[in-house]
C-alpha cells in the first residue's frame, strides 16, 4: 500500500514534467532536422547520437542536440527531486516509518523517471527522422548503453544534490557530458555518441558495456552504503 | 518521554545547535521560541528522525531514533512550508497521506477539516489556496489520525486573527496525557498561553525561559 501510494504521488509530480519534457525533446529534434540539413527517412537521416550509425560523421549540430536532450532529463529529474523533497516529503516520512524503504522507493522512482525519459528522448527523434530495418540493431545497441550510463550518472547526480547537498548540481552532471564529449579519453559512464562510436572502434561494444556495468555497480553499491549510514538526505 | 542527549548539529561548518539535552514529557505543550534562522525547524527534522545529527542521541520511551526505529512514532508534523500535491484539492490529498496507514475513514478526515476551520465543501485545487488555508490544511494532516506527538513549527504564520484564537483553541483541546505536542514562533506571545514550558533559541543553544 505504501508503495503504492508513493508511486502514485510521484506520478502525480512526475506528469508535468513528462508533457513539458516531451514538447522540449520534440521541439529540439525539430530544429535539428529541419535546420541542420537531415534528410529525413534516408540513410544520411541515420541519426548519429540516438542510432550510433557509424556512416555518418559527428558534427557539432549533433553533439549539441546530445546535451540538450540529456540536460532536459536532468532538469525534469532535479525539478522533481526538488519538488517532492519541498513539498510533500515530510507529509509522507512522518507515516512511512522506513527511512531505508522510503528513501530506496524514493530514488527508484527518480532512476525509472530518468530511464523513462530517456526513451521517449529516442523514440521522439525516430518519429522524426525515421530508421531503417538495418540500423535498428545499432540503435538498439547504442540505446542499451546510452540507458546503462545514464543510470550511473543519475545515481552520481543523486549523491551530488542529496549527500554532498550541491545547489543546482544538474549543471555539473552537464559539466561532465560536455566535458566527455571533447576530451581525448571519455568517462564511460557519460559519453556521447561520437565518443561511443570511437570506443566501440577500440574496445567493442561488450567491452565498453561491460565496463559501464562495473562502473554502475560500484556507483550503485557506494549509494547503498551511503543509504544504510542514513547519509542520504530528503528533506 | 522523549529524552534529547547531547544533541549537535552542523551544516558544514555552521553551528545550529550544540549539546542540546531536554527532556519532554507527554501531557504536555513545549513551546519554542526563537528568531527566524535560528535553527527550530532543523532541530524538529532532526529530532524526528528526517535529519541525522552529528552528535548525541533521540530517545522515546526508550527506543533510540536511528537505532531501534527511524522516525518518532505516531508523528503529526508541520515542519517550514506546507507541502501538498497541488492539483490535488484538500480531501484528496489528507486521503492519499490517510492511505499511507490506513487507520482512520472518510469521517475522521473531514473532522480534521473541520477542527482547523476548513469547508468541508471546498473542491479548490490545493494551487489556488491561500499561504492560511494551506497553513491550515497542513495542520489537519497533523492531527487527523490521533497522532501521539505533534510538531508544529510556525502554525499560526499565515493565518488572520481569528484563525490564531481557532488554532489555538484546537491545541488547547488536543492536550492529553498521551500525548507531546511541541511548537514554535519567531514570536513569544503567540505561544506563551499554550505552553506548560518555554524553551529558547540562542547561539546555538536551547534553554528554558
Amino acid at each position: 500500500m505504501k508503495v503504492r501510494i508513493l508511486g502514485r504521488i510521484v506520478l502525480k509530480k512526475f506528469i508535468r514534467n513528462l508533457v513539458i519534457s516531451i514538447a522540449l525533446f520534440i521541439l529540439l529534434d525539430y530544429i535539428y532536422v529541419y535546420f541542420a540539413g537531415i534528410d529525413l527517412k534516408s540513410s544520411t537521416g541515420l541519426i548519429l547520437w540516438q542510432g550510433g550509425d557509424e556512416r555518418t560523421i559527428p558534427t557539432i549540430s549533433s553533439v549539441l542536440l546530445k546535451l540538450l536532450n540529456i540536460s532536459v532529463i536532468f532538469l525534469a529529474i532535479g525539478k522533481n527531486v526538488e519538488k517532492l523533497k519541498k513539498d510533500v516529503t515530510l507529509n509522507i516520512l512522518s507515516r512511512f516509518g522506513s527511512y531505508k524503504g522510503f528513501v530506496f522507493l524514493y530514488f527508484l522512482a527518480v532512476l525509472l523517471q530518468g530511464v523513462f525519459l530517456l526513451v521517449i528522448s529516442h523514440i521522439t527523434y525516430f518519429c522524426f527522422t525515421g530508421i531503417e530495418s538495418l540500423s535498428v540493431k545499432a540503435c538498439i545497441d547504442y540505446f542499451t548503453l546510452d540507458c546503462l550510463g545514464l543510470i550511473g550518472v543519475i545515481v552520481v547526480f543523486i549523491i551530488f544534490d542529496n549527500v554532498l547537498m550541491i545547489d543546482n548540481s544538474f549543471l555539473y552532471v552537464i559539466f561532465v557530458y560536455v566535458l566527455n564529449t571533447v576530451v581525448p579519453k571519455p568517462v564511460l559512464i557519460a559519453f556521447s555518441t561520437a565518443k561511443y562510436i570511437e570506443l566501440r572502434e577500440r574496445i567493442g561494444w561488450w567491452g565498453i558495456f561491460s565496463i559501464i556495468m562495473i562502473i554502475d555497480a560500484i556507483l550503485i553499491t557506494f549509494f547503498c552504503c551511503l543509504i544504510s549510514k542514513r547519509r542520504v538526505n530528503v528533506c | 518521554m522523549l529524552k534529547i542527549r547531547d544533541l549537535s548539529k552542523r551544516f558544514k561548518r555552521r553551528v545550529i545547535f550544540e549539546n542540546v539535552n531536554l527532556d519532554l514529557k507527554r501531557g504536555n505543550i513545549y513551546g519554542f521560541v526563537g528568531a527566524n534562522g535560528s535553527g527550530k525547524s532543523v532541530f524538529f527534522k532532526t529530532i524526528c528522525g528526517f535529519l541525522r545529527p552529528e552528535k548525541g542521541s533521540i530517545l522515546i520511551d526508550d527506543m533510540e531514533i536511528g537505532k531501534n526505529i527511524d522516525f518518532l512514532p505516531e508523528l503529526g508534523v508541520l515542519i517550514e512550508k506546507p507541502g501538498f500535491i497541488e492539483e490535488y484539492n484538500q480531501l484528496d490529498n489528507l486521503r492519499y497521506l490517510a492511505r499511507i496507514n490506513n487507520k482512520i475513514g472518510e469521517k475522521e478526515i473531514k473532522d480534521s477539516l473541520e477542527a482547523v476551520g476548513l469547508d468541508i465543501a471546498n473542491k479548490d485545487k490545493v494551487k489556488n489556496f491561500s499561504l492560511g488555508m494551506r497553513q491550515r490544511l497542513a495542520i489537519a494532516q497533523a492531527i487527523m489520525e490521533g497522532q501521539k506527538i505533534i510538531i508544529l513549527d510556525e502554525p499560526f504564520n499565515g493565518l488572520d486573527k481569528e484563525g490564531v484564537e481557532q488554532i489555538k483553541t484546537l491545541i488547547k483541546g488536543l492536550k492529553a496525557p498521551d500525548r507531546l505536542i511541541l511548537l514554535t514562533s519567531h514570536i513569544p506571545g503567540d505561544i506563551e498561553e499554550l505552553s506548560d514550558c518555554i524553551f529558547e533559541f540562542s547561539d546555538g543553544n536551547i534553554l528554558p525561559v
